[in-house]
């Protein structure tokens, strides 16, 4: 990177581990401290690597582990712990003791709950959901979540959504968009409706089931019977996506969707669309009409890029996606371009 | 372990001089200083380093370094790469994470290890990218957006852990009989180097060596997935 004779990181790890064994076997000599104080000296790395072998000397084999046997995982309902669930139960009960409405809390309880979330323009949502999953709603989007005995059902109603899907259940985690829709049993993915109807679905781990939207008929009967009768129906012409790959699915047919593409997405270019996540846009020699683009989907502002020359020079960097204005000042410093403002667009020009 | 029955005749111990890495770890050690860039200032706290006094090397802080953070370096490590576009190399990214990490007067307030770590880390690849212009333009946000990332392990994360750290058990058992030997009296049964000479009959040089060799093993694999996967 920048100094010339600095070692590689490998290296610094080896040399740390030599060190690290010999603090381990015995008091240092005055000459070995004094080269050790210099080596430490010499990079801020050297430190560090230093520390790391002396904690994985000192780490017991299993010891290694345990934090990552138990993680965080959604709280078991053990005998000390309430959880919302049980205290939501407690508080029927209560009010059905009180007032008689027992059949009434049956009821509030048994048909699957719908929760609708929504982001704002320019927003971005963290969502968990009861099994341990997550999804993150992108800026305009809108997510209807059913889960059921039977299944994790989430519908995308507009916009873009990225599913970290739990493993370990039983239920299929399905996103059913008006086109078509993907199951999965765990992994992460994401799925977006676009402007013109189309569905992408792009896949960042695990395996994802990708298969025509239910026809109305199937739709009502597995809401009135609470069983998906379109994974069994539509299966055959469903495709695998694995990590890595990104579906598009346009409409066609009798009103059914179409695959229209199968791809592999170049390593790294996942991860840089889906940094959408964190509130950010990542571009790596993209043109400004493509980066342009991106931005107005976060705002009701727009840039126009008034020349072919800028809409078509190349740009790279992270930037916060929904600070439009900041992004058009900085490409106009960088391509000595002029900046204004007229109502909701910003315009760059020569 | 009782069991150290005299064998019959002296036992095979490795002569000191033939071991193939000796000579290596001399460099190593020696090895020419490169000037030094201070982006991290050190001693933050109090007088000049006493590297054999103070925390860093305390076998409190590597055993905290060892319960705390080592479990989520995988995972770390896992989200440096997603990032790596950015052009920053994520094994000088860890090291310079544990040094800040040793570096600190005190760790007992740290609630979050595993967040505290990604934070950490995150500060040094914004640092370095803000040093480095590798990337033309970059707006590089406040640090808040990093929370989504650090709240806990994924369960893909948990098990790419798990089968990595079944494949470095595999490389430890893949060791010469008696490096493997000695790396397990000392990791696992937590025996002083000392004492494992004297149960392997062997000069504390030599097991010193035995320990080097397993370490440098555990150094080169532990937290970097498993071995072929770009």
């Amino acid at each position: 990177m920048s100094v010339g004779a600095r070692q590689k990181a490998g290296a610094v790890d080896l040399a740390a581990a030599a060190w690290a064994a010999r603090m381990d076997a015995r008091a240092l000599t005055a000459d070995e401290r004094a080269r050790l104080d210099a080596w430490l000296a010499a990079d801020p790395r050297h430190l560090g690597a230093m520390a790391r072998a002396r904690a994985l000397l000192l780490s017991r084999q299993d010891a290694v582990s345990p934090a990552l046997v138990a993680p965080d995982l959604p709280p078991q309902p053990g005998p000390s712990q309430p959880g919302p669930l049980h205290s939501r139960r407690r508080l029927l009960a209560a009010a059905a003791g009180v007032a008689g409405l027992a059949v009434l809390g049956a009821g509030v309880r048994q048909p699957a709950a719908r929760q609708i979330y929504r982001s704002a323009l320019g927003e971005v949502r963290h969502i968990p959901l009861e099994d341990g999953s997550t999804l993150t709603l992108n800026t305009d989007s809108s997510v209807t979540v059913v889960y059921t005995a039977g299944r994790r059902l989430v519908y995308l109603d507009r916009g873009e959504a990225f599913f970290d899907v739990a493993l370990g259940s039983d239920r299929a985690f399905v996103v059913r968009g008006p086109l078509a829709q993907l199951a999965t049993a765990g992994g992460a993915c994401c799925a977006r409706l676009n402007g013109d109807g189309a569905m992408t679905v792009a896949v960042l781990s695990g395996q994802v089931a990708v298969e025509g939207a239910p026809s109305a008929l199937a739709e009502t009967l597995g809401r009135v019977t609470g069983r998906d009768w379109t994974l069994r129906a539509g299966g055959q012409d469903a495709v695998l996506v694995t990590a890595g790959q990104e579906v598009s699915i346009r409409p066609g047919g009798r009103g059914h969707g179409t695959l229209v593409s199968f791809e592999t997405v170049a390593p790294g270019a996942l991860d840089r669309a889906l940094m959408w996540r964190e509130g950010r846009l990542a571009f790596a020699d993209e043109t400004l009409a493509q980066a342009g683009a991106q931005f107005a989907r976060y705002s009701r502002r727009r840039i126009v890029l008034a020349s072919e020359r800028l809409a078509q020079r190349r740009i790279s960097g992270l930037f916060d996606a929904t600070d439009i204005a900041g992004f058009a000042h900085a490409v106009a410093v960088s391509f000595s371009a002029k900046y204004k403002e007229e109502g909701d667009a910003i315009i760059l020009y020569d | 372990m009782g069991e150290s029955p005299p064998p019959p005749h002296p036992p095979p111990s490795i002569p000191a001089p033939p071991h193939p890495e000796a000579a290596l770890d001399e460099e190593w050690m020696a090895a020419p200083v490169p000037e030094r860039h201070d982006a991290i200032s050190r001693p933050q706290d109090g007088p000049p380093p006493a590297p054999f006094g103070d925390a860093r090397f305390g076998d409190d802080r590597a055993r905290w370094l060892a319960a705390h953070v080592l479990p989520h370096e995988h995972g770390l490590r896992a989200w440096l790469r997603s990032k790596s576009f950015l052009g920053f190399d994520a094994d000088d990214v860890v090291q310079e994470t544990y040094a800040i990490l040793a570096a600190k007067a005190c760790v007992a307030g740290i609630e979050n290890p595993r967040a505290y770590a990604f934070q950490t880390a995150y500060s040094v690849v914004l640092r370095q990218m803000r040093q480095s212009r590798v990337v033309p333009i970059a707006a590089v946000a406040d640090l808040s957006a990093l929370e989504a990332v650090v709240d806990a392990p994924s369960p893909e994360e948990v098990t790419s852990a798990r089968q990595e750290l079944r494949l470095i058990q595999d490389a430890i058992a893949d060791l010469p009989r008696q490096t493997r030997r000695a790396f397990v009296m000392r990791r696992v049964e937590g025996l002083p180097q000392q004492e494992i000479a004297r149960r392997m009959r062997l000069s504390e040089n030599t097991v010193e060596k035995h320990i080097a060799r397993g370490l440098k093993l555990l150094v080169e694999r532990f937290g970097r997935g498993q071995r072929g996967s770009p």
